[in-house]
């Protein structure tokens, strides 16, 4: 179990793949409790690797990822927030870098960091303030099932469970 | 100059473009020896975007050597140059940037669009191009377009040689000879 999140309600924590996602542990958070796991992390000696955003048929999907420099257990923290209010609250009073993280994901997929001191346009130029390029259009976006891994599941909420649940069903039927 | 080298004026960013007033008192003589003179003593802006640049650097380096050809001298301020070479790709946020070095620099003044991003976007000209100017001939007036992704050095060169037949009216350096195997 991952000692660093002990204490933080979440909706989901389950071990991952290396080889084949990259992280060792992959964590769903509902938007209040980002800030309260990423202070946990701070206190870890966690550093923030990056913050990006993904979208898919379900909403946006926030990644956050930490990693430790003296042991290799990268964290990927991740909140889905709707497409009609995504608000996610900044992590940026915890770790300081994240300002520009969170402003380039705002760029890109008008996600709101609520908190955050400076969230104007930090690559994109600004006039295009509202623009955002990577929303994807209807037809290209795909079903978080089709692109993620749940993996081995530590805990796991119902909600969560049924974003995945029709995958896990097809690869039963394949073997 | 010939016919095929007129630019149609159009729209830019630029006020009043690269055009200048004609000299009040017209010594073709005296023009003619001035233009000589600028077309062999080219002055570029160091000024690169992307990686054209290297091949821009490339051209100036010991090997391909500019400097036969009177455009050695990369000056690292506009207000002492008289070519501005575009080498890159010249994105929405850049663009103001480039078309300030364009103004700064005193006329006469020339635009060599060096590579495929600087003449048309090149491989970022796609439908979901969000942040690429295509062709940075929509910000300034461009001479001379180097095509190429990069273009290698030679092609710079080319460039350079057709700048001087547009400033003076004719092909200064000789065609280079196929080589033979």
């Amino acid at each position: 179990m991952l000692q660093a999140i002990e204490g933080i309600t979440t909706q989901c924590v389950a071990k991952q793949e290396k080889g084949k996602t990259g992280h060792a542990w992959s964590v769903y958070l509902a938007p209040g409790q980002v800030l309260k796991a990423a202070q946990q992390l701070y206190e870890s000696e966690y550093s923030l690797e990056d913050v990006l955003v993904l979208d898919f048929e379900e909403g946006f999907l926030v990644v956050y990822h930490f990693n430790r420099w003296n042991f290799d257990e990268r964290v990927a923290l991740r909140i889905l927030v709707t497409k009609d209010n995504p608000t996610v609250p900044s992590i940026s009073s915890v770790f300081d870098g994240a300002v520009w993280h969170e402003r380039e994901a705002r760029d890109f997929h008008g996600i709101n960091f609520e908190g955050n001191p400076n969230l104007v346009p930090l690559l994109m130029p600004a006039e295009d303030v509202d623009f955002h390029p990577l929303i994807k259009a209807a037809k290209t976006r795909k079903a978080i099932k089709e692109i993620l891994d749940l993996g081995e599941v530590v805990s796991c909420c119902k909600e969560i469970e049924e974003l995945f649940a029709e995958a896990e069903a097809e690869e039963a039927s394949d073997a | 100059m010939a016919a095929q080298d007129s630019v149609v004026q159009k729209e830019f960013l630029t006020a009043g473009g690269s055009y200048m007033d004609p000299p009040i008192v017209n010594l073709k003589l005296a023009q003619d020896i001035m233009d000589f003179c600028r077309a062999r003593s080219l002055w570029p802006v160091t000024f690169g975007l992307a990686c054209c640049a290297i091949e821009m650097m490339a051209t100036g380096m010991a090997r391909f050597d500019m400097a036969r050809f009177g455009a050695e001298v990369f000056r690292p301020s506009p207000r002492q140059a008289d070519v501005l070479i575009v080498a890159g790709t010249v994105t929405k946020k850049m663009a103001p940037a480039v078309v300030r070095l364009y103004e700064q620099m005193p006329g006469p003044k020339w635009v060599i669009a060096m590579g495929n991003c600087a003449i048309s976007g090149g491989p970022f000209k796609i439908k979901d191009n969000y942040n690429v100017i295509e062709g940075v001939d929509t910000l300034i007036p461009v001479d001379v377009f180097v095509p190429g992704c990069p273009p290698r050095p030679e092609g710079l060169l080319e460039g350079f040689f057709q700048l001087q037949r547009i400033i003076t009216g004719k092909r200064i350096f000789p065609v280079a000879e196929e080589v033979e195997d």
